[in-house]
């Protein structure tokens, strides 16, 4: 009986690979442009039936993995190791002395080459060029190189640091003295690495805290402290940085420091403190509120929420309650935005003209003070422009204090989905504040604003 | 929310591992759907993989901010597959049984057309609408990785006719992601 094109195939694909099979198979693809692309297809239904009936948890041990291997140490110990192995099985002893020395010839000139490759590369692999150094005190202090990480080495007295060293200080606090006068002190408890990226201080906080002066920086090149969290960037100033499994605290004492993480960022400036955490989310605390405000555009002044729904002054829109208490309405001119019963809101409208139109880095500032029962904060903004909603969600300090948040405009999600965020110079015309759950005190807020940051370099007005 | 992945970028740029592993999560599934589609060997496809994000992550300080990683990342995978392939192109001999370019090339064209992530999504919804001897097959092959030998063994049946029970549930699944990939077109 003679095999179908289809017999063919299936053998094909299920592996058997006998060279008149191929002879045949390409003879059926050329001559019926359909049956090959019909082929093509069960082709790919074949190579992705192993990958769809993979168990989810495959996904989590792949990643896993590559971490693992990010971690491992590097692959020239290992080559070396595995060299090591295998030249002790001869049964020789002078054969295996030999193997011995051309074993270690190999993996030393296969080390060489795997480090001009590097090189090569040009990635940030360690180099032996001084960047810190290292005043430890009486603290115990654990060294592991940036060309042998992973293994540890207490380290006593004085020494230099290179990059991509790390280092752990166990007990009282030690410092690393930069040669422009720059001094991180570090605390008992403290984990962290050392980098130089293009003449810049990188300084990565795995966990601890510690508290820095630091010299005044280069505009483009300032000081950059990193956590799981977010990414500080220092220009010149004192200040403290407390870094756990669940977030980072800035404290700043003297000049301003720059927060970033992946949702916005804020400027935190003498006197105040910040607090990032793994979402990305931060909020800001002030001594006070109302205090010396940045250059900007100020689209709302100032509103309180009273009794969850009418804010006290409010020059463009407010916050009705429904009669039937089912929540309220953001009632203004023609507007008639409806609140839902589970939050408690307010809201800014302008719909002729609208609010402002969007400049590429603004920023949204604002003081609030929410009360217990308030776990997050929704700012929503209407883009006339583009006739779509976006929002963003900040966690609330859960106490009655005044804190300051910022938000990059840019960041803000679309109510749709869809990738594209707010575009500059597209008109934005309802703003609405919302705290949720609804808590049973009023939530307010204070010097709600847009900043707007003018470009690096920029020549001043 | 919003999309965590630059944070996770800006940590693991400070050498944090732990946010390239949740950036990895986040993004694996698209890459390796992605060389799988082009390579018959799923391990390989998964070794190219886990190439792709390691050379990510030693470069990730050329990534441009603001553009997708996941993108970035899959231009990766694509010149380390390119070299995989060159690469045992010059090993085999020209009379090598073990490829077809015709067919290699229509899947490339099938590959193309479609995100290779949805069509993982879509097979598997296609793979549960299946008659329970058929899904017991496809567990048996490529969850167990069973040969053909040992499911002729245990089936009681010849190798051709086991090599056509398998073809006729990839026409099946075939014909059941068509028709899902052509209901969701615009």
């Amino acid at each position: 009986m003679t095999a179908s094109r289809d017999d063919r195939l299936g053998a094909w694909l299920a592996g058997d690979r006998g060279q008149g099979l191929k002879r045949d198979i390409a003879r059926d693809l050329a001559e019926d442009a359909d049956f090959a692309a019909r082929a093509g297809e069960l082709l790919v239904i074949e190579r992705l039936l192993g990958r769809a009936t993979q168990a989810d948890d495959d996904e989590g041990a792949f990643a896993r993995e590559v971490g693992r291997q990010l971690d491992a140490p590097d692959s020239g110990r290992r080559f070396a190791q595995a060299v090591h192995r295998r030249i002790f099985l001869p049964r020789s002893m002078l054969r295996a002395a030999a193997l011995v020395m051309i074993g270690l010839l190999a993996a030393t000139m296969w080390t060489w080459h795997q480090r001009g490759n590097a090189d090569a590369d040009a990635d940030a692999d360690a180099d032996e060029s001084t960047i810190a150094i290292l005043r430890p005190g009486t603290a115990r202090c654990e060294l592991s190189s940036g060309t042998s990480p992973g293994d540890w080495i207490v380290v006593a007295g004085v020494r230099t640091l290179h990059r991509r060293d790390n280092l752990r200080v166990t007990d009282s606090p030690a410092d690393i003295s930069y040669a422009d006068g720059t001094v991180l002190t570090l605390l008992p408890g403290t984990e962290v690495g050392v980098d130089d990226l293009s003449g810049a201080k990188n300084v990565r906080i795995a966990s601890g805290s510690l508290s820095a002066e630091v010299a005044k920086q280069p505009s483009d090149r300032p000081l950059v402290l990193t956590t799981p969290h977010a990414r500080v960037e220092v220009v010149g100033t004192r200040f403290t940085l407390a870094v756990t499994a669940r977030d980072s605290t800035l404290a700043v004492s003297d000049g301003a420091v720059r927060l970033i993480t992946g949702i916005g960022t804020t400027l935190v400036a003498r006197g105040g403190s910040a607090r990032a955490d793994s979402e990305g989310a931060f909020v800001m605390r002030t001594e006070a509120a109302g205090g010396p405000v940045e250059a900007g555009t100020e689209v709302v002044r100032r509103f309180d929420i009273a009794a969850g729904a009418t804010p006290s002054q409010w020059s463009q829109g407010r916050v009705v309650a429904k009669p039937d208490g089912s929540g309220g309405n953001c009632l203004a001119s023609d507007v008639d935005e409806a609140i839902s019963p589970g939050m408690m809101a307010a809201c800014a409208v302008d719909w002729r003209s609208g609010l402002f139109r969007h400049a590429a880095d603004d920023q949204l500032q604002f003081d609030m003070r929410t009360p217990p029962g308030a776990e997050r904060l929704i700012v929503w903004f209407y883009d006339s422009t583009s006739d779509r909603g976006f929002y963003a969600i900040i966690p609330t300090p859960g106490a009655s204090t005044w804190s300051r948040a910022t938000l990059r405009l840019s960041a803000f999600a679309a109510d749709d989905r869809r990738p594209e965020g707010i575009r500059p110079g597209d008109l934005l015309s309802f703003l609405r504040f919302s705290v949720e759950p609804k808590p049973s005190e009023p939530f307010h807020l204070d010097q709600v604003r847009i900043v707007r940051i003018p470009p690096p370099n920029s020549a001043p007005p | 929310m919003s999309d965590p992945l630059p944070a996770w970028i800006i940590a693991a740029r400070a050498g944090d591992t732990q946010a390239f592993v949740r950036l990895v999560e986040a993004c694996q599934a698209g890459i390796r759907a992605y060389l799988s589609a082009r390579l018959s060997d799923r391990h390989a496809a998964d070794d190219l993989a886990q190439n792709a994000f390691i050379i990510s992550y030693r470069r990730l300080a050329e990534f441009r901010d603001g553009e997708s990683f996941p993108a970035w990342v899959r231009g990766i995978a694509h010149n380390l597959l390119r070299n995989h392939l060159r690469s045992r192109q010059a090993q085999t001999p020209t009379q090598d049984a073990g490829s077809l370019s015709i067919l290699d090339d229509q899947a490339e064209r099938m590959a193309d057309r479609h995100d290779e992530q949805r069509l993982v999504e879509t097979l598997r919804s296609c793979l549960a609408k299946l008659p329970d001897d058929q899904r017991q097959l496809v567990h048996a092959r490529y969850v167990s990785e069973q040969s053909i030998e040992e499911l002729c063994k245990s089936v009681g049946c010849k190798h051709s006719a086991m090599t056509m029970m398998l073809h006729r549930v990839r026409m099946r699944l075939r014909a059941c992601v068509n028709d899902h990939l052509t209901e969701a077109a615009p």
